[in-house]
């Protein structure tokens, strides 16, 4: 009896035990409580750079590495709501000669709305001549650009300008079409406060085909343009002065890539050491890992897609040439299975004998005329760097049919007016994206939507409303002055400026500057 | 000339007593004269009782009167004659006379007609063969004494008979003395008051004498007595009335210029006696003694007076008359001598071995190991890393208990956690260097655990080998081993205590000793892990419970139940106020100390982690400690799953004994402890549901090791049984067997036992050589938990803020504001990390602040919050890197900082500006002396513990060594043995010796029998 009573009590007690750690392990958690706070400090004032003039390496006879500039860049600065903006004087540092950087600011956007600004510097003495156009960016401490090269007659210029109080180091790191560059004496630069700091790319990456530059900084933030100029064997290949693309990302966008003179420019472009006048997407992926990059250029407006695929090695700087676009303005996507870092270069060549006119009559380009049937694809010829095939989605490889009996005759010529321009990949934009546009040929604004169709307006410089289809993008004709967009949230933009002898364009950016709601774990 | 007697019994409701004692009157060879009944009340079964015996006078007093008024009253209300002739016999309904007793007392006085009082010698009811008294004494000092001992009557005291007093019941006193000395003082109603009484006598020069063949029965503490003082007086009232009554003596006797010295001595006097009653475990008496001395302190004034008056009055005598008859220094200390060698009981607590038994030697192989194992950490500064942090100064361990201000974050006042209490007593013992005392802790836990395990085992088993087995698993328990190897300073002092709780709860009914130690151990485990909280709480509600339903003729003993949670609710009180007052009572709950790091999530070939913690936590593993596993495992080829199943399956050989303990029968198996073991178990699984805190986002469970702990020592114990009765099956009807068979099982049962501690041995060594491998999360460190330059500066400057900004995997930053050279494990508070006390939005806004560009006054900012360093850190993950680049950024472009290092601990900013000057505004709140709250707290808390550690140390022996209490009646064992007649039982000394050997070693016998709850 006591037996059982006992086996009974402990048979209870063990299976007592076992259901209730069961099902108490079962219970939701309790007691969780979110104590972050969120924490919105008041906004510093937008301060936005501009780069300054177009610098040139070795323009001095006496001295091959000094750095000179000549010109005095016009501005065009505004906020939204028509605050005014104060202009600050940067030191020009080694730079000889020419303006000096400016940085243009004005109180937080909360008080007077997004500020913007954007540079317009027409280069018409030295050995390279072209259209400088170049949005004033907000100074940051990492920035990509893929642009630049260092091949015989090509010099590439960073322009590294803090308008802070404190010095900056900065840390530059080069890829090529060879794989990175070990940059040593670039990963300690110290840019003074308030002043700039002109680096040439030829001393770390020397013939380097195509860079990609990342740009890091500690202590003061630096504003940073990358400036590339062209000159083949006498005659200008044209210059240009970018900003910061896109960080890498899964999906890159290029917005109002500005293809004019096609046909001139394909045929120009067969003539030895003319081949980097083709339009050229170059994507770089940061790391070691390969990956599948996918590249598609689709005209704004509507036609037909031009798309390319290829697998591309990690590391290394790929140039897809992009030939048989037709004369227009096209998006450029590029996806890929890794955070890529994606720039657009294309050239426009005038007439012979030809020279710069800064009211070039080419505002009768045809604007979202995209419809060129004949899609085709670019050989292997401009490629740099990259191996493997060429994978083409659709359409004939029946490209160059003209043939190559010009390309000498071409090569010879000079002062045709050659122009080129590097289109950095945009950034989505908030609610109310200001941007300024300058006064150089033709000015564009491409808007691309990447999600349901929606209606844009435009206030300031042109008054309108731009409907955007879904998934697809616009180009809108704009003047010269301060452009605000109302409801753009999410979607790009950019603006592209393109004469029969210059080309430039810059994207849009989001940058009110607003101090962001910060959550604040314990 | 004839004699006139008059016998006054006071009679209070006591049927049986009151009965026999009318009966054994009117027996008396030499009949009272008149019999004068002073009934107290009005109880009508009481009066029929005193109608039956026709009384010559009936008289009623109120029941609330004292014995010597209810004399009084009968005295008046017989209307005696005061003269010479005329006697008065005082009886209690408790005082039956032996037949010859009044003719023996009126004999005595015959002859000398100085004597005005007499007295019978009082036998014990129950044993009337022993003495209750014969004669009353004072010391020198006043102190009434017994001249007597309890002891079996031989005629020892006989030759007594000039006495300083006698007691009240059975009293033969003339009654024109009576009369003249105004009987009784009404100022000591209840104690004393004969004494009183004859010492006047004797002042007025009468004589008070013994007759020792005069004989009357005392019930002692169990007559009726009167409504002051009688059967249902508890002790402590006894007490109390005791010390009034000699306080009052000793106004009186004194000599006039001495009574404002010993009335200012009353007060100082009864602290020290209030805690000698708590050193003699006798917690009750103690507010007794302070009442009394109030009592007589405050309200005494007049009846002092009054009785010194009538004292001057009577005075004929001077007090060196007297002198002779009081007890002299010499004879007290003989008598104090006597009893101590009387009061030593034979050793009732059975000896458990521990130096002969293999206690020691395990102790000892345990310290050994332990200090191989822990060798790095020898001569450590402090300790560090996972739970655990350094200790502040000894000045700051005591400042953060209690309730005031924390420098915690944006500061705030509050109360401590109860765990700071047990950090700062821990600290103390090294106090010198606090954090040395934790390094100590860490080298010493394993030799400490063994011991408690074995003593804990031993009170289940006399087998040497399962002893040591007990000794070796609880050392060798996963829950303590991950503990000290994860820095869970808690979960170590739990495993620790837990087999003393165990001990104490053993023994809590029949000692206050270990009711106290139960108590400081219950505040000790609350403390550590209060998520047991609720678990402790039910077994002791079950307890009270239990107690009150089973035991009814044992209720007393449920006292020293009741107070359990007395220390722990002291403890908790502020903060479960505080809590409550900010909606967070589940913070109570939450472990103290720093915030743990998420836990990686169980993975069991492929069981919802739900279900694979339970089974974890049901194998005695607190957390996955998979890395030191597959060291383990890796050489068999087993995957991460498949590990942790072979890991977990090393603990099932306990598990089965435990099974087999808990199944097979046998008196005093623990039931009720593998119930506890269940509850703790059950609260490790909602341990790991209980997520009040959290770090960085991430919500942190507590910690279940407490709980397991107590589940452990529920298996290992089962376990333990298990093994005996394995061993103990060669000796049982089984099968008839020798005794070769039967050490043959117990040497079977060993290797048994010994197999599933090598199994488990096993299973932790690879956490267990975590420390000399520098695998484990605590390390010896400084005593600084911030970069060095910080920590230099912050020596000088205690409260220079430091700010560790955090990039956290979801893009949020985790904020953390230390001071001087970092964190200490006394300064943290959970009403921080659970209540998000001390995080005030002026903080996080700066924290907003200095990771993205702001037009806010940083600068400003810092200063309030005197923060001179910035120090941002990489929490991981994509969003991370994004907020770490960014911060980075803002924080470099922020020209109030500038960069000083840049490290794998993160990038240190350094605020060059920063004033360091005056109080910190924001910090500003009264220290926890600072308030009367504060004060408050601070000493209840104090008188709490003190009290409790007094009564919890093992002094009722020294305090009968010092000062013995005489003992009140007869033994016990005695009293059976004794034929009701005295007169007809006649033994030598001899026999009497070894009858009282042979009822010793009997009670010797009977309290043999090892492990129960009672």
């Amino acid at each position: 009896m006591a037996l059982n009573a006992r086996i009974i009590g402990a048979t209870a007690l063990v299976a007592a035990g076992v259901l209730a750690a069961g099902a108490a392990g079962q219970l939701p958690a309790f007691g969780v409580v979110d104590r972050s706070q969120l924490a919105t400090p008041s906004s510093a004032p937008q301060s936005l750079v501009c780069p300054g003039p177009a610098i040139a390496v070795g323009a001095d006879p006496t001295n091959a590495n000094a750095l000179t500039a000549t010109d005095t860049p016009t501005r065009v600065v505004g906020t939204v709501g028509g605050a005014r903006t104060t202009t600050v004087v940067l030191g020009r540092g080694e730079v000889k000669g020419g303006a000096a950087p400016r940085a243009v600011g004005a109180p937080a956007a909360s008080r007077s709305g997004a500020l913007a600004a954007a540079q317009l510097d027409q280069v018409t003495v030295g050995d390279a001549a072209g259209l400088i156009a170049t949005s004033c960016t907000a100074p940051q401490s990492d920035v990509w650009f893929a642009a630049g090269a260092t091949t015989t007659g090509r010099t590439t210029v960073l322009t590294l300008a803090n308008a802070s109080s404190v010095d900056a180091q900065v840390g530059v790191r080069v890829w090529t079409e060879n794989g990175p560059v070990d940059s040593g004496s670039f990963s300690q630069l110290v840019v003074p406060a308030k002043s700039r700091k002109a680096v040439s790319l030829a001393g770390v990456a020397p013939s380097a085909g195509g860079t990609v530059v990342r740009v890091t900084s500690t202590g003061g933030r630096v504003g940073v343009a990358l400036e590339q100029r062209t000159v083949r064997g006498l005659e200008s290949g044209g210059l240009d002065m970018t900003g910061p693309t896109a960080a890498p990302a899964l999906q890159q966008v290029v917005a109002g890539v500005r293809v004019l003179g096609a046909a001139a420019v394909a045929q120009a472009s067969r003539a030895d050491d003319y081949a980097d006048l083709q339009t050229v997407v170059r994507v770089l992926l940061p790391g070691s890992d390969a990956a599948d990059v996918s590249i598609t250029a689709t005209p704004d407006g509507g036609g037909q897609a031009v798309t390319l695929g290829r697998r591309v090695t990690g590391g290394v700087v790929t140039d897809f040439p992009v030939t048989g676009l037709a004369d227009g303005t096209y998006t450029v996507r590029v996806s890929a299975k890794l955070p890529v870092v994606v720039g657009v270069r294309s050239a426009v060549i005038g007439d012979v004998g030809g020279s710069l006119t800064p009211d070039a009559t080419s505002t009768g380009t045809p604007v979202g005329s995209g419809t060129s049937s004949s899609s085709a694809f670019g050989t292997d010829a401009g490629l740099v760097g990259g191996s493997g095939p060429v994978n083409t989605s659709t359409g004939s490889a029946s490209s160059g049919s003209s043939a190559n009996a010009n390309a000498a005759a071409s090569a010879t010529s000079t002062a045709r007016g050659i122009d080129f321009a590097w289109f950095a990949a945009a950034s989505p934009l908030s609610a109310t994206s200001a941007v300024a546009v300058v006064n150089a040929p033709a000015p564009v604004l491409s808007i691309v939507n990447p999600g349901a169709a929606r209606a844009v307006r435009l206030s300031g410089a042109v008054s309108r409303t731009v409907q955007v289809p879904a998934k697809g993008a616009v180009a809108v004709p704009v003047t010269r002055g301060m452009l605000v967009l109302h409801g753009a949230s999410g979607l790009l933009a950019a603006v592209s400026y393109a004469g029969s002898d210059a080309v430039a364009g810059y994207p849009v950016t989001a940058s009110d500057q607003e101090a962001r709601a910060i959550r604040i774990q314990p | 000339m004839p004699r006139s007697v008059t016998a006054i019994l006071i009679a209070a409701d006591g049927a049986d007593f009151l009965r026999d004692t009318l009966d054994a009157i009117t027996m008396q060879t030499r009949l009272p004269d008149r019999l004068v009944v002073v009934q107290l009340g009005n109880s009508p079964v009481t009066s029929t009782i005193i109608d039956g015996v026709e009384p010559t006078v009936h008289a009623r007093v109120a029941a609330r009167a004292g014995f010597g008024q209810a004399v009084e009253n009968g005295f008046r209300a017989a209307g005696i004659d005061a003269t010479e002739n005329d006697w008065l016999w005082l009886l209690a309904s408790d005082n039956a006379p032996e037949p010859t007793a009044l003719e023996r007392l009126l004999y005595s006085v015959e002859g000398s007609p100085s004597v005005a009082v007499a007295g019978p010698k009082q036998m014990q009811w129950d044993a009337p063969a022993y003495i209750h008294s014969f004669g009353e004494t004072m010391t020198p000092w006043g102190t009434a004494v017994e001249m007597a001992e309890p002891e079996l009557d031989q005629a020892q005291y006989d030759r007594h008979s000039d006495v300083l007093a006698v007691a009240a019941g059975g009293m033969l006193v003339q009654a024109a003395a009576w009369k003249r000395l105004g009987g009784f003082d009404r100022a000591l109603p209840a104690i004393d008051d004969a004494l009183d009484f004859c010492v006047r006598a004797r002042l007025a020069g009468y004589r008070v004498q013994l007759e020792p063949t005069a004989r009357v029965l005392s019930a002692g503490t169990d007559a009726p007595g009167t409504r002051l003082l009688g059967a249902s007086t508890s002790e402590p009232r006894r007490v109390r009335l005791r010390r009034e009554a000699q306080l009052h003596r000793r106004l009186v006797y004194a000599a006039l210029p001495l009574v404002p010295v010993h009335w200012l001595s009353i007060l100082p006097v009864a602290l020290f006696r209030a805690v000698g009653q708590i050193l003699r475990k006798a917690p009750g008496s103690a507010p007794a003694e302070l009442l009394a001395a109030l009592v007589v302190f405050g309200t005494r004034f007049a009846a002092v007076a009054r009785s010194r008056a009538r004292i001057a009055r009577d005075h004929q005598a001077g007090w060196a008359s007297i002198a002779p008859l009081r007890l002299h220094w010499r004879e007290v200390r003989h008598r104090r001598a006597l009893a101590r060698d009387n009061g030593k009981q034979p050793n009732r607590e059975e000896s458990l071995h521990f130096f002969t038994s293999g206690g020691m030697a395990t102790v000892l192989t345990m310290l050994a190991v332990s200090v191989v194992l822990f060798q790095p950490l020898f001569g450590a500064e402090a300790l560090s890393g996972g739970q655990l942090l350094p200790l502040g100064s000894f000045d700051s361990l005591w400042r953060n208990v209690g309730w005031g201000v924390h420098l915690l974050g944006g500061g705030f006042v509050g109360p401590a956690d109860p765990f700071a209490a047990v950090i700062a007593v821990l600290g103390t013992i090294t106090f010198w260097h606090p954090s040395a005392a934790i390094v100590g802790l860490w080298i010493l836990a394993l030799p400490i655990a063994a011991a408690g395990g074995w003593l804990a085992t031993a009170r289940f088993t006399r087998r040497r080998p399962l002893r040591i087995i007990g000794g070796l698993l609880w050392a060798a328990a996963p829950t303590l081993v991950v503990a000290l190897d994860s820095g869970r300073i808690g979960g170590v002092l739990v495993h620790l205590a837990a087999p003393f709780v165990l001990l104490a709860a053993f023994r809590v009914r029949s000692s206050w000793t270990a009711s106290a130690w139960l108590g400081l151990l219950g505040a000790l485990i609350a403390a550590c892990a209060p998520s047991l909280l609720p678990l402790l709480f039910i077994a002791w509600v079950a307890a009270v419970a239990l107690g009150l339903a089973v035991r009814t003729g044992e209720r007393s003993r449920i006292l020293r139940i009741l107070p359990l949670p007395i220390p722990t609710a002291v403890l908790f009180l502020p903060l479960v106020a505080e809590q409550v007052a900010h909606g967070r009572i589940l913070g109570v709950l939450a472990d103290p100390g720093p915030v743990a790091d998420p836990s990686t999530t169980a993975n069991l070939l492929g069981l919802p982690p739900r279900i694979a913690t339970v089974l974890q936590l049901a194998a005695g593993w607190p957390t996955w400690a998979i890395d030191a596993w597959e060291g383990l495992t890796a050489p068999l080829g087993l995957g991460s799953g498949l590990s942790a199943v072979f890991v977990w399956a090393l603990g099932v050989p306990l598990l089965l004994l435990a099974v087999i303990g808990l199944f097979w029968p046998r008196q005093g198996v623990p039931i009720r402890v593998g119930l506890f073991g269940v509850g703790g178990l059950v609260f490790a699984v909602l341990a790991t549901r209980l997520e009040v805190v959290s770090s960085g986002g991430t919500p942190i469970s507590a910690w279940p090791g407490a709980g397991l702990s107590l589940a452990w020592l529920a298996v290992l114990e089962a376990a333990v049984c298990g093994l005996d009765r394995l061993a103990a099956v060669g000796s049982l009807p089984i099968r008839a067997s020798g005794h070769t068979t039967a050490r043959a099982r117990s040497g079977g049962a060993a290797i048994v036992g010994f197999t599933a501690v090598a199994a488990m041995l096993a299973a932790v060594s690879p956490v267990l050589v975590g420390v000399i491998l520098g695998s484990a999360q605590v390390r010896a460190s400084g005593s600084a938990t911030v970069p060095a330059l910080v920590a230099a500066e912050g020596r000088a400057t205690p409260d220079l803020g430091m700010l560790t900004l955090t990039a956290e995997a979801d893009g949020s930053y985790r904020s953390l504001l230390t001071r001087g050279q970092g964190r200490t494990l006394e300064s943290l508070s959970t009403l921080q990390t659970t209540a998000g006390f001390g995080e005030s939005s002026g903080l996080a806004r700066l924290a907003a602040g200095l990771v993205q560009p702001t037009g806010d006054d940083l600068a400003a900012s810092l200063d309030a919050y005197r923060i001179g360093y910035v120090l941002l850190q990489n929490g991981g993950g994509a969003a991370g890197t994004t907020a770490l680049a960014d911060a980075r950024g803002a924080l470099g472009a922020n020209p109030l900082l500038s960069v000083v290092s840049t490290t794998s601990a993160g990038t240190l900013y350094r605020f060059d500006d920063l004033k360091t000057t005056g109080p910190i505004d924001l910090l500003r709140g009264p220290s926890n002396t600072g308030s009367p709250l504060g004060i408050a707290v601070l000493l209840a808390q104090a008188i709490v513990f003190a009290l409790t550690a007094l009564l919890a140390l093992p002094t009722s022996r020294l305090t009968n060594r010092f000062r013995p209490l005489p003992s009140l009646r007869a033994p016990k064992a005695d009293t059976r043995s004794i034929a009701p007649r005295p007169q007809v039982v006649v033994r030598t000394p001899e026999q009497a010796m070894a009858r009282e050997l042979q009822a010793v070693a009997v009670s010797t016998r009977q309290t043999e029998e090892v492990g129960s709850w009672r």
